[in-house]
């Protein structure tokens, strides 16, 4: 059994936390410059090409992509013959530290959330979730930063069972309309259905990590897919809120078995800063 | 007011350069959708910074910063990287600060710049007393940050981000989202 070093996830979190923070995803770029084609509005047409000149200006200076650098979130999926270290948390914080102070990242955590909140200084704790499935050998890590707008967008449905298909269409479209315009769109939509209350919005948040435009190897859940991503799109709120064609870049779902009695619904909202890289270690 | 000009990014509707401070008969001609490039002084206020001036003047204490006239900007900027006078700084979400916009406009700020829609209390007090708000566009922090030429702190500097700044902005991208003709560019959202 290997035990991956401290060291190593404290160098691989602030290298991924400054990659994240200003080298805009592939994949994220290019659809934004899609949408400005598709886009028919003059109004969000300029949004998005403001979008996309911010991802070259970011890159190219070494910029923040949006002055809320977010919450940190890391997403490790052990391979077959790895384990973590004692210690993983405040390594990956450390690293977190440094990525804060080199770039340098806005300070967005407080403490005491009820009273007084007071600036934590350093963007930690780095929020971490841990499972299987990377490479033998190996693990995957993978480093999201989310923003504060979007993720007061989130919402947790508990629908009855029979509702289905058509209860989870509902309420993504009542979720987008009653917080899309405020979580800076086109958003990225990452639905998950089943598990339990806190296992649904776990998976919804997951969903972001999938590549812009691939599709749940389910058919029906990739149907569902196109036809949320249409339906989003159909809504009119458009980039930046103002009106226009584009409203999602993407909608992803994932599921998992669920109690009889259940059908948890859980809804994430991400800006189109969608901010993640990974490294194998 | 200032002049017509063709916008960067061959959008094809027409920009308008403004100088600051944004005078009552500027505020009377702008309309919904219009593109402004803001040159002039911005202060930023977001969540706590608000929280603090609210509380102020319930206490009868005058505000740190006169904000009469002034553009008040929902933000908290990342640091400046050295050699630059600014960092990242867009805008935040406008709504949060809805509780506490109508006070504020009472103490005669001329506009606001955030993002996305505010309540209907808002709208109203922002047409009673002839302010505008102008929204820019979420997410593009680092481009906006590049029309700041220079930052500091003037009020509560202990909250970080969360401070006053004075900014110095040239060619600061926005729309005008509600109008003093009751325009509305989020009319759409129903």
């Amino acid at each position: 059994m290997r035990i991956i070093a401290p060291e190593e996830i404290t160098t691989a979190v602030e290298e991924l936390a400054v990659r994240a923070s200003i080298d805009l995803p592939g994949d994220v770029e290019e659809a934004l410059a899609c949408a400005e084609e598709a886009e028919n509005s003059p109004l969000a047409r300029y949004a998005l090409r403001m979008l996309v000149e911010n991802a070259r200006l970011a890159r190219r200076e070494r910029l923040p992509l949006c002055q809320d650098t977010g919450t940190f979130h890391l997403f490790i999926d052990l391979g077959e013959g790895t384990a973590l270290p004692h210690g993983c948390a405040e390594a990956a914080d450390e690293g977190l530290r440094r990525a804060t102070a080199y770039v340098p990242l806005r300070s967005s955590l407080v403490d005491d959330p009820l009273f007084a909140r007071p600036d934590r200084g350093n963007n930690t704790p780095v929020l971490i979730h841990a499972g299987e499935g990377g490479p033998a050998g190996r693990a995957r890590l993978s480093l999201m930063a989310k923003g504060g707008g979007s993720e007061n967008a989130a919402q947790l449905f508990m629908l009855l069972p029979g509702e289905g298909e058509g209860g989870v269409e509902k309420v993504v479209l009542e979720a987008v309309r009653a917080k899309g315009a405020h979580a800076c769109p086109p958003l990225i939509v990452g639905v998950g259905v089943g598990s339990d209350a806190a296992g649904a919005i776990e998976m919804a948040l997951r969903c972001l990590l999938r590549t812009l435009g691939s599709r749940h190897p389910r058919k029906a859940l990739a149907a569902l897919e196109e036809r949320l991503l249409h339906a989003v799109n159909a809504t009119g709120i458009g980039a930046a809120g103002l009106g226009g064609d584009i409203t999602a870049l993407d909608v992803h779902i994932e599921e998992a078995p669920t109690h009889m009695a259940s059908l948890p619904v859980g809804v994430a909202l991400c800006c189109h800063s969608l901010r993640r890289c990974h490294v194998e270690v | 007011m200032g002049s017509r000009i063709h916008p960067p990014d061959g959008g094809g509707a027409d920009v308008t350069e403004v100088r600051l401070p944004l005078t009552r008969e500027v505020r009377e001609s702008l309309r919904a959708g219009d593109r402004l490039l803001l040159t002039g002084r911005v202060l930023t206020a977001r969540d706590q910074a608000h929280r603090r001036m609210i509380e102020a003047l319930e206490r009868g204490e005058a505000l740190p910063v006169n904000l009469r006239g002034e553009v008040v900007y929902y933000a908290g900027p990342s640091p400046a990287p050295a050699g630059k006078p600014a960092g990242s700084i867009g805008p935040t979400t406008s709504s949060r600060m809805d509780p506490y916009t109508p006070r504020l406009v009472e103490e005669g700020v001329a506009a606001f710049i955030g993002k996305g829609p505010r309540s209907p209390e808002v709208r109203g007090a922002l047409l009673e007393k002839g302010a505008v708000y102008l929204v820019g566009v979420g997410g593009a922090a680092a481009l906006l940050g590049s029309r700041v030429r220079a930052m500091r702190a003037v009020a509560y500097d202990d909250l970080g981000p969360e401070a006053v700044y004075e900014l110095e902005v040239d060619g600061f991208p926005v729309v005008v989202a509600y109008d003093l003709a009751g325009g509305d560019v989020f009319s759409h959202l129903g």
